[in-house]
């Protein structure tokens, strides 16, 4: 829980900071829209900071790489490839969960820019799929007698194959800070669609879908990326 | 609808999301199965109950069961694979008779959920009754060899 209010309160300070920047830009920008600002297209790619911020509150290593490409005025297609390695220190099981994600799909600006800007505030859509294995280190027996002396169970087991699959449904954010540089944040809600699990531990972190509540197949993602745009085409 | 506002839609579905629930292990879930004796007649093969039957694990300092009974669920040790009990008849008087009595077994992990960890169970190999010349414990027979639920009696005692 502090780590995610640690975490949050990044999110918030950058928030003031878009906010105020949007507003300054929108004064600024009140100008009539008689002129038709050449936008640009292109390709960018970019890097999940968030992974970054995780690697020093949580003990987790990760990495997670982003790149859209804009098709149309307001539609992105989007690619994520990743990998997490997240250790998971329970009140009864020690376990680590580690592997790869690729995630697809588009995202669709609805934001009305000011003419000459170009930031995005958008609704996403991605495909996942996570391939990923577990181990188990050691374990507290359920046992409610506690007669005998009852501490951890050292009892090493690795779980290889394992895999997911899952939607997001993606509420983010972008804003342009400079000359091609992007800073964007995004609130993510991941449906399960099915995950393969062993037969005698269960999955509780998948890479790219996070952590995994008890009888839920929702889970949530933020990410909090800086891109850089290789500019292509200009329309 | 501006900047502004959809800004701060988003801040508050950030909220939302820091709330996580917390996994809690309910008690509904059953646990590490006990091994459950019934003690009967060694004549009539019918139950029988103890008079001041004391029970204690050998190596632990704690009684487990004092009283008079005709069947009772006992822990096993999830480190290892045997538990040794003294089962003491009569206790606190001078007809006082203790006998020894080890289980062993193998055990096998069994995972449950997230909140709730693992449990044991067990697969019984063979019980031993050590022998004292005056032994009160007669036989024991094993009927459930697998004890993985505490539905009915695993084993018979006969005194």
């Amino acid at each position: 829980m502090m780590k995610f209010h640690t975490m949050s309160r990044y999110i918030i300070r950058f928030f003031i900071l878009i906010i105020f920047c949007g507003g300054f830009s929108q004064e600024n920008s009140s100008q009539p829209d008689t002129l038709k600002i050449k936008e640009k297209y292109g390709i960018r790619f970019g890097i999940d900071l968030s992974k970054q911020i995780r690697m020093i509150t949580e003990d987790y290593k990760g990495i997670s790489l982003y790149a859209d490409l804009r098709i149309k005025e307001r539609l992105f297609i989007v690619g994520e490839v990743g990998n997490d390695n997240k250790k998971i220190h329970n009140e009864n099981i020690d376990s680590n969960f580690k592997g790869s994600y690729v995630k697809a799909g588009f995202n669709y600006n609805f934001y009305n820019n000011p003419p000459g800007l170009e930031n995005e505030i958008y609704f996403g859509f991605r495909f996942a799929t996570s391939s990923f294995k577990s181990e188990v280190f050691d374990y507290l027996v359920y046992d409610l007698d506690k007669y005998w002396e009852n501490g951890r169970i050292e009892d090493y087991s690795e779980y290889n194959n394992l895999s997911a699959n899952w939607i997001e449904l993606i509420l983010g954010f972008n804003a342009k800070i400079s000359k091609n540089i992007f800073m964007g944040t995004s609130l993510r809600l991941n449906r399960m669609i099915n995950q393969k699990s062993p037969e005698n531990f269960g999955n509780l972190y998948i890479p790219g879908f996070n952590i995994v509540t008890e009888d839920n197949n929702f889970g949530t993602g933020i990410t909090y990326t800086l891109t850089y745009r290789i500019p292509i085409v200009k329309k | 609808m501006n900047f502004h506002l959809y800004s701060r839609l988003i801040l508050i579905l950030f909220f939302l999301v820091a709330c996580e629930p917390d996994d809690i292990c309910l008690e509904s879930n059953a646990d590490t199965p006990n091994l459950i004796l019934k003690f009967v007649d060694s004549f009539t093969g019918e139950t029988k109950s103890v008079d001041n039957l004391r029970i204690k694990g050998i190596n632990n300092n704690e009684d487990f069961f004092l009283g008079t009974v005709d069947s009772i669920s006992i822990p096993l040790n999830n480190y290892e694979d045997n538990s040794s009990f003294s089962f003491t008849k009569r206790f606190n008087t001078n007809q006082q008779n203790e006998d020894l009595i080890y289980f062993n077994y193998t055990r096998n992990n069994v995972y449950i959920s997230r909140s709730c960890g693992y449990k044991m169970v067990y697969e019984i190999d063979n019980i031993i009754i050590e022998n004292d010349n005056s032994n009160w414990i007669e036989d024991s027979i094993i009927e459930i060899r697998t004890v993985n639920d505490e539905i009915s009696h695993h084993v018979k005692i006969y005194h």
